[in-house]
């Protein structure tokens, strides 16, 4: 869980149609963002709905760098106002992210930071970001094999040899 | 390690770790161990020696499962170690499928990676459901026992190998299982008639969407039909149908009522094959109400001689029409249905040289009848006639050919202009001159119609120069010539100096200058080749002050 602290209201400025929310990094970096920019969030909508509850406004303090927090405001920024089926909560899911052009170019940044957007789309319930991140990923293993892989994404092969040679594997033929 | 896409050194690269510092662990660590091995070492006694060797092969066999659970240590470290499952899920769930929709095996690298990607693998049966049975047996029943009760999407595709009694029994008996359904065999010699696959698809199907069944049938020994209990009658949610190469469709089954898209391909030639009259066709059409997308391929059944078709079937809700039959049989299904304006629709008929200028003159009016109706709202529409005896010779190229195929471009403007591609090959003996053809096509037109012409002449055509005027003198809206080689000489002959070529060695196209004073829209030239993201083949050079439907100075 997040950790909530109450912040005083000249510190989020903003009444009225579009609402500031204070997001607060793991590297202590403050970052005022719209509300309806951040309404991609499952995560911030719930604790929204918590604030509304207690009449209260907080800061939401996040568990990732300023840095990843920047990269997937700037994707919620890019698609404010979009319809995107993965994030609505009432349709079904769909079976594959689609491919989104804007997207692949958004996620065309180094190994760590596509694994750290992924990991902050995946807190903050952005299911659209995450599939597209899971795809740009998994384009990065596409038709690899498994040494390759683990060097791709620097991963140690921690089988015993008694795993490595398990039923299953001898189908690999 | 290195980053492939961004040379970026990563954090999760192997730190380099010095000889002292690694001769410090074991003298640290493992040295205490051997220390105690000493002793047991300076012993003669056969049964010290016995207790040592034990001693020894207990630390050598201990050592594998500790630089394990290091590595597994380690791997924990790795940021995509650190995702959820479910991310990780997500991430599998990619494993590629190339356009043809058969499964890969990427996930059987997935699950040799680490502890952490098998273990999260094999504990999501949602991601073993697609197997492929072709690849490997010994697979498809891991694959099987991994998918647990998740739907089944069952892949076989035999094209040099048959497929087996064991494949047959695995699909058979889990139909109840299994959601999409493809079954693909390529291989002449089998056709899997041995397994009478076709005919034991009885069992209801509860679960099933998407049902694909194509088999070779070169020699024609037998017929293959779909048996008319198939699936017990109990398809639910089966909304697609392929089916090619049977010589029977079970027209009236009641697993049909759902279909969102059905394409069936029927084995041409089969003429004696048992068949339903036209009239079970309409009524299963009419029992479709989801319907969008239909592609009857030589399924239309034989004329009866007294058969008199008057009623009207309403189409209208589809969104794709293809139709590819004899052309009798066609024009009699033509007259009959209803299509929206707004369908894409492709039709083509066969017919055989004798009766050729009969049945096009036919089936051109019925042709042209659709084309006036859709005039002013039709997006799309093609024609595809295919002219000569291919309707008796089965698996060989027709020998001649005209293709006609009408676009109307999306525009906002209701009279966007039709773009008629003509497109000739071969010559047609019995009609001595194929400019008859698209004579009788341009006569139908209607006379509003604005309608933008280009010609296809392709190898083989004998066009005399007679011809060609009769061509240009028809088609007074005819903007664009693209022929190939051989017949290069007979169109010089008639069209005089070639100006330009363009083309690779086995295709020659060129440019005629004289006919841009024939050509009556210059601005629509982008859309004469309107398939998305190419351009126009050929680019034709003339001035752009031409005033449209402005006909002049035909040099010939």
């Amino acid at each position: 869980m997040p950790t909530i602290v109450s912040v005083d209201d000249s510190t989020v400025p903003g009444e009225g149609s579009s609402r500031l929310l204070l997001l607060v990094s793991s590297d202590n970096k403050h970052i005022v963002v719209e509300e309806d920019i951040m309404s991609r969030s499952r995560f911030i909508s719930k604790q929204v709905e918590g604030f509304e509850a207690t009449s209260q406004r907080h800061a939401i303090l996040l568990p990732f760098s300023s840095f990843v927090l920047n990269k997937v405001i700037e994707y919620c920024s890019h698609y404010r106002g979009y319809y995107l089926l993965e994030d609505d909560p009432d349709a079904a899911p769909p079976g594959r992210s689609p491919v989104r052009e804007w997207d692949q170019e958004f996620l065309d940044v180094d190994r760590n930071m596509l694994l750290r957007i992924i990991k902050a789309a995946h807190y903050l319930e952005i299911k659209s970001l995450v599939g597209s991140c899971a795809r740009a990923i998994a384009d990065m293993i596409r038709g690899k094999t498994t040494e390759e892989m683990r060097e791709i994404l620097g991963v140690e092969n921690d089988f015993t040899p008694e795993e490595e040679h398990s039923p299953s594997s001898k189908c690999t033929g | 390690m290195l980053d492939g896409r961004k040379g970026i050194e990563v954090e999760t690269a192997r730190s380099d770790v010095s000889d002292s510092i690694a001769s410090s662990y074991w003298s640290a660590s493992a040295g205490s161990r051997l220390a105690t091995l000493e002793s047991a070492l300076s012993r003669t006694d056969p049964a010290g020696i016995s207790g040592a060797y034990k001693q020894l092969d207990g630390e050598i066999l201990a050592l594998p499962t500790a630089l394990s659970t290091f590595r597994t240590r380690r791997n924990a470290l790795s940021p995509i170690c650190c995702l959820p499952p479910e991310t990780l899920v997500h991430i599998f769930s990619f494993d590629p499928t190339p356009d043809d929709g058969k499964p890969t095996y990427n996930l059987m690298h997935i699950t040799h990676v680490c502890r952490r990607w098998r273990v999260v693998a094999i504990g999501c049966p949602s991601l073993w459901g697609r197997i492929n049975l072709a690849v490997d047996p010994r697979w498809a029943r891991e694959m099987l026992g991994r998918a647990k009760a998740t739907p089944l999407s069952l892949f076989i595709e035999r094209s040099q190998d048959k497929m087996t009694k064991d494949d047959v029994d695995l699909i058979v008996n889990r139909l109840h299982h299994i959601r999409d359904l493809r079954l693909i065999n390529r291989n002449i010699d089998d056709t899997a008639r041995s397994c009478k696959l076709h005919q034991r698809l009885t069992a209801p199907a509860p679960l099933l969407e998407s049902f694909w069944l194509h088999i070779s049938n070169a020699d024609h020994e037998e017929w293959l039909t779909l048996s008319e209990n198939i699936f017990d009658g109990h398809a639910p949610r089966l909304q697609q149908f392929k089916v090619d190469n049977l010589a029977y469709f079970p027209w009236q089954s009641p697993v049909l009522s759902g279909l969102v898209e059905l394409s069936i391909s029927l084995d041409s030639s089969s003429f004696s094959a048992p068949s339903h009259p036209l009239n079970d066709i309409f009524d299963a059409f009419e029992r479709m109400p989801a319907l969008r997308i239909v592609n009857p391929y030589s399924c239309l059944p034989q004329l009866v001689s007294h058969e008199q078709h008057n009623r009207v079937v309403d189409l209208t809700r589809l969104s794709q029409f293809t139709l590819f039959d004899d052309v009798c049989l066609s024009t009699q299904f033509m007259q009959c249905v209803r299509l929206s304006p707004g369908a894409e629709t492709e039709i083509g008929l066969r017919c055989s040289m004798t009766r050729a200028d009969d049945s096009i003159d036919a089936f051109f009016a019925v042709l042209v009848a659709h084309l006036g109706v859709s005039h002013c709202v039709f997006p799309r529409l093609e024609f595809y006639t295919d002219v000569g005896d291919s309707m008796l010779v089965h698996d060989e190229e027709p020998f001649a050919y005209v293709r006609i195929d009408a676009h109307r471009t999306l525009s906002e403007e209701d009279n966007a202009p039709l773009i008629l591609y003509f497109h000739v090959d071969y010559a047609l003996p019995k009609y001595a001159n194929s400019t008859k053809v698209l004579e009788t096509f341009c006569a139908m037109l209607p006379d509003n119609m604005d309608s933008v012409l280009r010609l296809d002449v392709h190898t083989g055509v004998d066009w005399t120069v007679d011809d060609w005027v009769g061509i240009l003198s028809i088609a007074n809206n005819l903007v664009e010539i693209h022929a190939a080689s051989e017949s290069t000489d007979t169109i010089c002959d008639a069209l005089g100096t070639v100006v330009e070529w363009k083309g690779d060695e086995d295709e020659h196209a060129f440019v005629c200058p004289q006919l841009s004073s024939l050509t009556l829209s210059f601005a629509l030239l982008e859309n004469l080749y309107p398939y998305p993201g190419q351009p126009p083949p050929l680019a034709l050079r003339m001035p752009q002050s031409l005033e449209k439907r402005q006909r002049s100075g035909l040099q010939l």
